[in-house]
């Protein structure tokens, strides 16, 4: 049985002591580097958990990537589903992400896509965000500018919900019409508009899970501490603890329903 | 378009725009 999950950073594993990736604000400089993305998902995340402990029963396909909006998802599950050989009862885990990230060309093609969180461009200084990267093609600082114009001239936060909503609505749709079983998370901020989540639940609320993303930012303090790293992201820790509260705990529950 | 309207829309989109990248960075605090 064939597990593909979808989603960002959480799902990744950045954060996990071997994809360590942050900017530091004592030192003012980036811990590791931003390569850490294109070695795949991390040893510890809790996917790769999944797939030690049930290693003779499921194949766990980890197609998340740091930074990830929900429509980057859909199409990062289509991909799956044309590279590997989906049968019935596969399962898809979407764990969605914020909906104020959309997809935008590259700094490097222009024909490439990558997801860009609306804020990102304003939380640091455009040369410490780029400070390796040398381009001759690209003024970066006019890119800049188009997208603080962007999001004061074409964005807003319908915008968001729409693209969002459709995103999650499509694959949920994709998985019932090819017999898969979708299981799907959204972190608690979720959409601006908060009817949203209802209609979602009316279609696919039985197979909803919570997902990492509000188990780290918990109401609990110690929680908080103990499970995150210095910019927000789950560790190891984070990733075993939500794995053995949710995941496992799901997973095992699916075992005896085939089983029954 | 009236005077009035166009500095009121003005200083709306303005008010928008600075309103929208503290509650992004609220919602998303993650790079990457």
């Amino acid at each position: 049985m064939n597990v593909i999950v979808i989603g960002d950073s959480f799902a990744f594993g950045h954060g996990c002591k071997d994809r360590t990736y942050f900017y530091d604000p004592d030192l003012k400089e980036y811990i590791g580097t931003p390569d850490f993305m294109y070695k795949g998902p991390s040893e510890y995340c809790w996917a790769n958990l999944l797939q030690q402990e049930f290693k003779d029963k499921i194949k766990v396909i980890n197609k998340a990537f740091p930074g990830r909006s929900m429509q980057g998802m859909y199409w990062d599950l289509l991909k799956a589903f044309r590279k590997y050989e989906v049968r019935d009862g596969d399962i898809v885990i979407f764990t969605g992400t914020v909906v104020n990230r959309i997809e935008i060309p590259t700094i490097h093609d222009a024909y490439d896509t990558a997801s860009w969180g609306l804020n990102w461009h304003t939380m640091l200084p455009i040369n410490e965000r780029f400070k390796n990267v040398k381009l001759a093609h690209m003024n970066l600082e006019e890119r800049e500018q188009a997208q603080s114009l962007y999001i004061k001239y074409l964005w807003n936060e319908t915008i968001a919900d729409q693209q969002a909503f459709s995103a999650i609505m499509s694959a949920w749709a994709l998985c019932q019409h090819r017999n898969i079983q979708f299981f799907w998370s959204l972190p608690r901020v979720g959409f601006y508009d908060k009817k949203l989540i209802g209609t979602l639940r009316a279609y696919a609320g039985k197979s909803e899970i919570k997902g990492l993303l509000d188990y780290v930012f918990g109401t609990t303090p110690e929680i908080n501490k103990k499970y995150r790293v210095i910019d927000g992201h789950a560790n190891d820790d984070g990733h075993k603890f939500f794995y053995d509260v949710e995941i496992r705990q799901m997973f095992l529950k699916l075992f005896e329903e085939i089983k029954q | 378009m009236n005077w009035f309207k166009k500095i009121y829309y003005k200083i709306r989109t303005e008010y928008l725009y600075r309103k929208r990248i503290k509650e992004l960075r609220k919602r998303d605090p993650f790079i990457y």
